[in-house]
C-alpha cells in the first residue's frame, strides 16, 4: 500500500477549476456582449407568465403555501443526514483512518440485521 | 522541474482532457439519439427523395447547432413574472463549481515520471478524497433541487422532488458500493486506489505461493493469462453496481433532455430561458463526464496501459533523450489511454441507456432499497471476508516459506547450540577423567 502522504497543491486544482468554468462560461459571456451591442429596445426582456398545465384556476395558481412546505422538508431532509452522518462520519475517519470503516461496519451490521428479522412481510413478498 | 510547475502541468492536461471528453460527450449523445434501431425501424430519419439517403436535420454540423445556441441566447431572454433569480443563479454556479471541483479529484494515471517520489496524476490529491467525493454529490444534488425550486412552474418543482429522491437515495448506496474499493486500498485517497491497480492481477494468489501439483498449476495459469489488478477484475460485482449507482446519479429530469430528445412533463427548465437551459444542459453533462472519469479511475487503473509498464517505457528511452522528454511522453501516453477509457465508458453507457428502460422514480427507490442496498452490503460483507482470508492465508504461506529458507540456508547453524554442551560434557568428562 502507498503511504505517501499527499500535500495538496493550491495552484493545480485552483488552476483546473478556474479555467474549467471559464470555457464554459465563454458561450454565454460572448452572448451577452453581443445582446449588449444591440439597441435598448431590441434587449429587452420579455415578460412570461410560468409554465402550467390545464385551464383551470387550480392549475393556474401557484402552490405557494405548499412550495414553502415542500422547501423546509427539503432543507430538514438534507441537513439531517449532514448533521447525522456525514460530520461523525468524517471527525471519526480523520481520527482512525481506514479502519473507521470497520468499525462502523461493526456498528451498522447487527442493527441492519436486527432490522431485517424484525420487519414484517406482506403476504405477497 | 520544481513542484508547482509540475501541478499547473498535470492541471492543464487535465483540463485539455477534459474539454475534449465534453465536447466529445455531445457527438456521442446526438450519434445514439439519432442513430438507426433496428428493432424499430418507424422510428429511423426519413429519406430524401432523391438518392435515398438519410435526410438530416438542418443543424447536421456541429459549428451550425453552436451558433443557433448562440443566437438563441442572443436573441431573446425571458423574465418570469413575480420570480426573484437568485437561487437559480446561485444553484447553477454551485452546481457547476462542485462538479468541476469533483472533477479536479480524480486522478488520471500514476505519478509524473513513474518514481516514487513524483507528483501524482491529479490536480487535486486529497487525504479522503473519497468522503469528499460524496460531499461534492451531495452539495451538486442540492444545488440543482434549489435550480429546480427557483423555477416557478409547480412542474419543475415536482422536477426537483424528483432529484431529492434520487439524491437520497443514490448517496448512501454510493457510500456502500465504494466502500470495497477503500477497504482492498487501504486508504480513502484516490490516487492510492489507483495505484493499487498498477500492478499485475493474481486471483488465488496465496494458493500459488504453497507447494504441490495444485499450486504448480495454478502459479501456470497466473504466469500465461495474467491481467491488470483493475478492480473491474478483481471486483466485478462492485463495479456493476458502481454503474448502476452512477445511471442514478447522474440522470437529470430536464424538461428538454438533450440525450433523449424528449420533453419531460415535470423537469427542471420549464421557466428557463436559453442561457438557464445551457447552464443545467452543462451541469448534467459534467455529472455525466465525472460519472465516466471516476469509473476509468477506480475500477479500469485511470491511464494505465495494459501489461505495459510507465517504468520501463521512461528507462528505454532514458539512454537517448534523459529523463525530462520520455516522463512528458509518459504523461501525454497515459492522457491520452485515459481519455480513451473515458471516451468508451461515455459510449458505453449511451448504449445502455438507449437500450433499457426509463424507470419512474418511485420504480428506482424500490429497485435501491429492496435490491441494490442489499446486495452493495452482501458484496461488502464479502470483500471484507475474501480481503480478511486472503491477508491470514498470504501472511502465513510468507511466514512458512521464511521459516524454510532460513532453516536450508542455516543448517549449520542450527546444530551448533546442541553440539555445545555435548562437548561442554564430554570436555568435563574428559576431564574428570584426567
Amino acid at each position: 500500500m502507498p503511504a505517501a502522504t499527499p500535500s495538496p497543491s493550491v495552484v493545480g486544482p485552483l488552476l483546473f477549476v478556474c479555467a474549467l468554468l471559464l470555457g464554459l462560461a465563454a458561450v454565454p459571456s460572448f452572448a451577452w456582449l453581443l445582446r449588449h451591442a444591440l439597441p435598448r429596445a431590441s434587449r429587452a426582456r420579455v415578460d412570461v407568465e410560468p409554465v402550467h398545465f390545464g385551464v383551470s384556476e387550480r392549475a393556474r395558481r401557484s402552490p405557494r403555501h405548499a412550495v414553502l412546505l415542500h422547501r423546509a422538508l427539503l432543507t430538514t431532509a438534507f441537513l439531517v443526514p449532514i448533521a447525522l452522518v456525514l460530520v461523525p462520519s468524517i471527525v471519526a475517519l480523520r481520527a482512525l483512518g481506514p479502519r473507521g470503516l470497520q468499525s462502523a461496519i461493526a456498528l451498522v451490521l447487527p442493527v441492519l440485521l436486527v432490522t431485517l428479522h424484525a420487519r414484517r412481510r406482506s403476504p405477497g413478498s | 522541474m520544481s513542484d508547482v510547475v509540475a501541478a499547473g502541468l498535470v492541471a492543464g492536461v487535465w483540463l485539455a482532457v477534459v474539454a475534449i471528453a465534453l465536447a466529445s460527450s455531445l457527438v456521442i449523445e446526438r450519434r445514439m439519439r439519432l442513430g438507426r434501431r433496428l428493432e424499430r425501424p418507424e422510428l429511423a430519419p426519413p429519406r430524401a427523395v432523391w438518392g435515398g439517403g438519410i435526410e438530416h436535420p438542418p443543424s447536421r454540423y456541429a459549428p451550425a447547432r453552436v451558433l443557433a445556441l448562440l443566437a438563441r441566447m442572443v436573441r431573446t431572454r425571458t423574465r418570469i413574472v413575480g420570480l426573484a433569480r437568485p437561487l437559480r443563479v446561485y444553484g447553477h454556479v454551485v452546481a457547476c463549481t462542485a462538479l468541476a471541483g469533483g472533477l479536479a479529484l480524480v486522478p488520471f494515471g500514476g505519478r509524473y515520471g513513474a518514481t516514487q517520489d513524483g507528483v501524482p496524476l491529479v490536480a487535486l490529491d486529497l487525504a479522503h478524497g473519497l468522503v469528499a467525493l460524496a460531499f461534492v454529490q451531495l452539495l451538486a444534488a442540492a444545488s440543482t433541487i434549489a435550480v429546480g425550486l427557483g423555477d416557478r412552474s409547480a412542474w419543475s418543482r415536482f422536477g426537483s422532488v424528483r432529484i431529492a429522491s434520487r439524491s437520497l437515495a443514490s448517496t448512501g448506496l454510493l457510500l456502500i458500493v465504494l466502500a470495497p474499493i477503500a477497504l482492498e486500498a487501504g486508504s480513502l485517497r484516490l490516487h492510492d486506489i489507483v495505484e493499487t491497480q498498477q500492478a499485475g492481477f493474481t486471483p488465488l494468489g496465496w494458493l500459488a505461493a504453497e507447494s504441490g501439483l495444485a499450486a504448480d498449476v495454478l502459479r501456470w495459469i497466473h504466469e500465461s493469462g495474467r491481467l491488470p489488478a483493475w478492480n473491474v477484475f478483481a471486483q466485478p460485482l462492485t463495479a456493476v453496481l458502481f454503474v448502476v449507482t452512477a445511471a442514478l446519479v447522474i440522470r437529470r429530469p430536464l424538461a428538454w433532455d438533450p440525450a433523449t430528445g424528449h420533453v419531460a412533463l415535470a423537469g427542471l427548465g420549464l421557466d428557463a430561458d436559453p442561457i438557464d437551459e445551457y447552464w443545467a444542459r452543462v451541469e448534467s453533462r459534467l455529472a455525466r463526464l465525472l460519472a465516466a472519469a471516476l469509473f476509468v479511475s477506480l475500477f479500469l487503473g485511470a491511464g494505465a496501459i495494459p501489461f505495459v509498464e510507465s517504468r520501463t517505457l521512461i528507462d528505454r528511452l532514458a539512454p537517448y533523450f534523459g529523463t525530462g522528454l520520455p516522463s512528458l511522453l509518459v504523461l501525454g501516453l497515459e492522457a491520452v489511454v485515459f481519455l480513451a477509457k473515458v471516451l468508451a465508458t461515455l459510449a458505453l453507457l449511451a448504449l445502455v441507456r438507449r437500450a433499457t428502460a426509463v424507470l419512474r422514480d418511485d420504480q428506482w427507490i424500490r429497485l435501491v432499497t429492496r435490491r441494490l442496498i442489499p446486495l452493495a452490503w452482501a458484496n461488502l460483507l464479502l470483500m471484507g471476508a475474501i480481503l480478511l482470508v486472503s491477508t491470514e492465508l498470504s501472511e502465513s504461506a510468507r511466514a512458512t516459506q521464511a521459516e524454510a529458507a532460513e532453516s536450508s540456508a542455516h543448517p549449520a547453524a542450527d546444530a551448533s547450540p546442541q553440539s555445545e554442551p555435548e562437548s561442554a560434557t564430554a570436555a568435563a568428562g574428559t576431564g574428570g577423567a584426567s
